[in-house]
């Protein structure tokens, strides 16, 4: 088994994560580097958002385990931040582009206590920080796709955490939030923060990522952009999955049905 | 008619309302999850756990009754999981399947239980609230009916937990898996809102009944979703719209009903409240800002008229162009049959224009006069059949659409484009203006100068 390093801000240890006892992450085996922008990249279905909710227990893993600075995740919740897929909430809620940024600030004040002015302090400096400040008190419905992923960065940032996972942040959004976020992640990467961001152009990943993982139900390669990102690589990521690896899943999923 | 006395009256009132404020508070919570049909559901589910506590102590203690609801709870959550998992079957269905399996074990021991514990079984689904003020107790000195201090002590104990809770409450309605991940634990936040839900149908079981009680979880929190948009506002709306329908529904009951309907007897107020509910949603719904149908429809018909005084305008200039004049109706047939303008439409259409200062002519002096664009209807006309052939020039071009498909497209961006938009279409189209060739749309037409 290989050497895991405990300054890693994200140390991923032999993860299989299944479906109904399907496998669709196949041991994943990773150290991500602190400090830095990484990408995952990989066609649909290659298991990347599962991989991020793998790491933060929201999906059940079959086996293996997830420590974050060295330490399980469990204890170590306050240093990671999620940015879910915009999808995944429903954007009608009768709430505030403001609360929702408070949202972020939740997780340190724990059960029974309020948030108070520094909590406010923090949620204004992050819209601030992704230019939004003037939508603050509209509801996040009356907001456009882009404004809307900025609402989900800004509610991260609040959270002042070490390690972020973002799950498709470029997805659909307007040339200024991709600018916006971009200078987000390098801002935070200056302050040696350190981001997992799921990604599907391969086109904007060089210029975006130091650092990428090529997924596809496995992990075909990882490490710095330039030595990961080859014509041989790609191949194999997007070229064919593995059927005798599908068809087993299969035959596990009906053996446990039968 | 009977008299209001306020003895009575004012405490059915007043029960009423106390049910309806202990009900909006787990009520807005279900339905801006779009979660409603779980108030139905566990209104549902506590029946057998009420018969059994009425089994059990033979008594109609409240306490009793908590627990028996309390242990439906448990067996419905375990059992529909257990049944979907094990039946393979949907899981909307092995609900539907167990709570409607429970209510009927549930009424089938009450009925045998009624004489015992003197209940009348069939209050069981519509409540006795008028009887209530009947069965008192005493506390602290003074008698009070024991309905009004169990729903009393549970819309306190609901507002407690929501204001001790708010932020995990709000958290885990918005977004679970965040809430997950800043370790608040969804699955017991959304438990407690299902407990707060069964805690206040076992509560107002005996006043409104087992079914009324959802009306009053979801009516007032869904009406008061189209007022509100923050979750602060609907529950508190949600309460005055409870505290309202408690009001005018016993005051239909008691003084309305018996004139209307012969015999003079009083409906049944949990009913009216019900009822009253509904009218008020309905009410609700009709003015509601931003969401309400009223003002949906003044909005549509404001951006018809716009879109109708637009494509006017853009007609007679390009009848201009090609040296031709209208008259008013001709005009108006012009919008009805070629832009498929609504006809009431296209005659407020018209009128705006030359009330607007946009054409001459053709007004009171003879309707058959032909009208004529004024300078400032010639510029804003010009803007908008440059749009226009802008666009039908960007789509073959970019698009590589057919010229004779591009009209109907660019018929309806020309009304969304303003300056701005019309200076990029020339860069990012690649239109070179200043080229004779260029300056003319797919069908050979010139595009009109931007004017100053």
């Amino acid at each position: 088994m290989r050497e895991h390093s405990k300054s890693s801000p994200l140390g991923i240890h032999a993860l299989t994560v299944a479906y109904h006892r399907k496998p669709v992450l196949w041991d994943i085996d990773l150290d991500i580097p602190a400090g830095s922008i990484v990408g995952i990249i990989g066609p649909n279905g290659a298991g990347k958002s599962t991989l991020l909710k793998a790491c933060l227990g929201l999906v059940p893993a079959a086996s293996g385990r997830v420590t974050v600075f060295g330490k399980p995740y469990e204890t170590q919740r306050a240093l990671v931040g999620y940015v879910p897929q915009r999808e995944s909430v429903d954007w009608d809620f009768p709430v505030s582009v403001f609360d929702v940024v408070m949202m972020g600030t939740y997780g340190r004040l724990g059960w029974l206590r309020r948030a108070g002015s520094a909590e406010r302090e923090r949620a204004h400096a992050a819209l601030e920080s992704v230019g939004i400040s003037e939508y603050a008190h509209r509801q996040i419905g009356q907001l456009s796709g882009g404004q809307q992923q900025r609402v989900f960065l800004a509610r991260a940032l609040a959270q002042e955490a070490r390690l972020y996972l973002m799950d498709e942040p470029f997805a659909s959004v307007d040339a200024a939030t991709e600018q916006a976020i971009v200078g987000v992640l390098r801002k935070m990467r200056g302050e040696g923060r350190t981001a997992l961001v799921v990604h599907h152009d391969l086109e904007s990943a060089s210029a975006y990522f130091d650092w990428v993982v090529l997924l596809n139900t496995r992990v075909i390669a990882a490490g710095p952009t330039h030595e990961v990102m080859t014509h041989a690589h790609l191949r194999e990521t997007y070229g064919g999955r593995l059927t005798l690896l599908d068809e087993a899943g299969e035959r596990l999923q009906g053996a446990q049905r039968g | 008619m009977t008299s209001w006395t306020w003895a009575v009256d004012g405490w059915i009132v007043a029960i009423s309302a106390l049910c309806a404020v202990a009900c909006a508070v787990p009520g807005a919570f279900l339905v801006v999850r779009r979660n409603a049909m779980l108030a139905d559901a566990v209104s549902h589910a506590v029946l057998p756990g009420i018969a059994l506590g009425f089994l059990v102590s033979g008594t109609r203690d409240p306490l009793w009754m908590f627990l028996g609801a309390a242990l439906a709870g448990v067996v419905v959550a375990v059992g529909s999981g257990a049944l979907a998992r094990l039946g393979r079957i949907d899981p909307g269905a092995a609900m539907g399947i167990t709570f409607t399996t429970m209510f009927a074990i549930g009424l089938i021991v009450i009925v045998q239980v009624a004489d015992k514990v003197d209940l009348d079984p069939s209050c069981v689904l519509y409540g006795a609230v008028e009887l209530a003020p009947l069965d008192t107790v005493s506390l602290m000195g003074a008698s009070i009916p024991r309905a009004a201090v169990v729903l009393g002590s549970v819309c306190a104990a609901n507002i407690l937990v929501a204001i001790l809770l708010w932020k995990e409450i709000l958290v885990t309605a918005f977004d679970p898996a965040l809430a997950g991940t800043l370790g608040m634990r969804p699955k017991w936040i959304e438990g407690i809102v299902l407990g707060m839900a069964a805690a206040t149908c076992v509560a107002a079981f005996e006043s409104v009944g087992s079914i009324l009680v959802v009306a009053m979880m979801i009516i007032p929190a869904a009406s008061a979703r189209l007022f509100s948009d923050r979750l602060g506002g609907v529950v508190a709306c949600a309460m005055a719209t409870g505290i309202v329908a408690a009001f005018a529904g016993h005051w239909l009951a008691s003084s309305v009903a018996p004139m209307v309907v012969a015999g003079g007897r009083d409906a049944s107020t949990a009913g009216s409240v019900a009822a009253s509910l509904g009218a008020i949603f309905v009410a609700c719904l009709m003015v509601a800002p931003r969401r309400g149908i009223l003002r949906r429809g003044v909005d549509r018909a404001r951006l018809a008229l716009r879109i109708a005084r637009e494509d006017a305008l853009g007609l007679l200039w390009r009848l201009d162009e090609d040296g031709r004049r209208v008259g008013v109706r001709e005009l108006r047939d012009l919008l009805i049959g070629g832009a498929q303008t609504r006809p009431w439409i296209a005659r407020i259409a018209v009128r705006a224009l030359s009330h607007d200062g946009l054409v001459e002519g053709g007004s009171s002096a003879g309707r058959r006069d032909a009208i004529a664009l004024s300078d400032r209807g010639r510029r804003e006309g010009a803007a908008l059949v440059r749009s226009h052939r802008l666009w039908e020039l960007y789509l073959t071009r970019k698009l590589a659409l057919a010229p004779d498909h591009v009209h109907d497209t660019a018929m309806k961006l020309e009304h969304v484009t303003d300056a701005a938009m019309r200076e990029r279409l020339v860069r990012e189209g690649e239109i070179d203006l200043s080229r004779q060739r260029e300056a003319s749309d797919p069908h050979g037409r010139r595009i009109p100068d931007d004017a100053p």
